[in-house]
């Protein structure tokens, strides 16, 4: 029956000791969460990146025109910072969000030769660390 | 028993032991729906980029298609789009007039597919008149367009046209390119009738009396004329006398001037008028046909006159400054005269 209103709590050790313990946990799975929320978020400005790439390809093909005037008057707030040799689309410092480029390719079908326009979009997400390219054809 | 219930010893580990299980748990599942996130979104990004690759490929394949209608039957073609691989098989559905291209297109092992129909068909006819570079409607004119659209390629038009019923209207920049005659279908035909010159003194056409290309789904006869220059002048008439089909191809000149009569006052008897000259053709006098007046490299002229075209007047320009006709838009056109280019149809997932 003594035991019954027994008020004794933890001792200071068992306090200090039990918070320690707690701490190292806390700390060891702070990082776990910390980078789970970054992911989830990182994740999410790359299909935004994926979206606005293909949006972008998506009118210069309804329009079928690959000038430089057309294609950066798309969106009026947006810089479309234009690289002329496509093999570099994916090198230099990152200025603008959103490069692309054009080339012609020329494919030779039943002994023919076709050439047309192929567009590349990079848009950087992740303040420019990271970037997605999606790539089409415009027909003429 | 209250002896166990109200002893504390020991239960810091169990309460650590409870707070690491909920630490534990929330961070698996924080951790998963990270991962599924980032998986769902490198699958949606490969997706796009393989869905572009596989459009590209059936952009290709149809590019060389239509620039050279090409004819190509279980046809594969491979290839890379920056550095991603498609391809591309042709089936030939119908008869060298319908082509279908399955497009595949990777991306990191994900891979989209689209489908493409190619066909004949798709064709100008479908306004009851048609001018690809101008269309002029200008002078005292009286025509009136009954059931069908007026269009042109061009930017702008001038002049008016009365339409029945009155919300039809004239159609700008419908992207419509004009086939060529397919002349070799007249001169190969081993049932073609050539006369060198149709003048006043050509008698009346009885299709019945001529050789039959193949009969229509009357049964009636199919024709085919073809001539070199077509004149008619004062009050000369030249009636064409069905049932049944006339196509009538004029290789250099067309000239109806005075007041002649040209048409078909029977019933069910189609005319198709192919003029394949570059010179103006010039329309006066009366004119009554059922069928289609096609002029793909010239300009018609009508200054006067009076008539009906139950079907279609289409050509390169169009000029119409007076006469009193009416054009009633009839979407029956028959094509077999008409080198119908193979042209994009649909896009689908199957």
């Amino acid at each position: 029956m003594n035991n019954r209103f027994n008020n004794q709590g933890f001792t200071l050790i068992e306090l200090i000791i039990s918070i320690a313990i707690l701490s190292i946990i806390l700390v060891s799975f702070m990082s776990l969460l910390g980078n789970g929320t970054k992911n989830v978020f990182s994740m999410g400005h790359k299909t935004q990146a994926v979206a606005e790439a293909q949006s972008i390809i998506d009118t210069v093909y309804n329009a079928g025109d690959t000038s430089d005037t057309f294609i950066q008057n798309i969106d009026p707030s947006t810089n479309y910072q234009k690289i002329d040799d496509c093999n570099l689309l994916e090198s230099g410092t990152y200025t603008y969000r959103v490069r692309y480029c054009v080339e012609e390719i020329t494919n030779t079908i039943n002994g023919n030769d076709y050439t047309q326009d192929v567009i590349s979009v990079l848009v950087f997400y992740n303040n420019g660390k990271n970037y997605t390219v999606v790539s089409s054809i415009i027909p003429r | 028993m209250f002896k166990y219930i109200n002893n504390n010893k020991g239960s810091t580990l169990v309460m650590l032991l409870i707070a690491m299980v909920v630490l534990v748990v929330l961070g698996t599942s924080l951790l998963n729906v990270s991962l599924a996130e980032a998986n769902q979104a490198v699958r949606q990004e490969n997706n796009t980029k393989a869905h572009y690759v596989a459009r590209s490929g059936a952009e290709i394949v149809a590019n060389a298609i239509l620039e050279d209608q090409l004819i190509l039957s279980d046809y594969t073609y491979t290839g890379t789009i920056n550095g991603n691989n498609y391809k591309v098989f042709v089936e030939n559905v119908h008869d060298n007039k319908v082509f279908k291209l399955h497009a595949l297109g990777t991306s990191n092992n994900r891979t989209e597919d689209v489908f493409l129909t190619i066909a004949k068909g798709d064709t100008f006819f479908e306004h009851a008149i048609f001018g690809d570079e101008v269309l002029g409607l200008g002078g005292s004119h009286n025509t009136t367009v009954k059931g069908g659209n007026v269009a042109t390629n061009a930017v702008t038009h001038t002049g008016n046209i009365t339409f029945i019923p009155s919300d039809n209207e004239v159609k700008h920049e419908e992207g419509f390119d004009l086939d060529p005659i397919a002349t070799d279908f007249y001169e190969d035909n081993e049932n073609v009738t050539y006369i060198s010159e149709i003048d006043n003194n050509t008698e009346d056409i009885i299709l019945s009396d001529l050789p039959s290309y193949e009969d229509n789904e009357n049964g009636d006869p199919k024709v085919l004329i073809y001539t070199d220059n077509f004149t008619l002048t004062g009050n000369s008439s030249l009636k064409v006398i069905g049932p049944g089909e006339l196509h009538l191809l004029v290789k250099e000149s067309f000239t109806m001037s005075g007041n002649p009569y040209f048409g078909s006052d029977t019933p069910n008897t189609k005319i198709y008028l192919d003029y394949n000259g570059t010179s103006d053709l010039t329309f006066n006098g009366h004119l009554n046909i059922d069928g289609y007046v096609y002029a793909p490299n010239s300009t018609i002229n009508i200054n006067g006159g009076v008539g009906t075209i139950k079907g279609s007047i289409t050509s390169k320009k169009i000029d119409i400054n007076g006469g009193n006709f009416t054009v009633e838009f009839n979407s029956e056109i028959s094509v077999d005269t008409i080198d119908v280019k193979l042209r994009k149809q649909e896009w689908s997932n199957i």
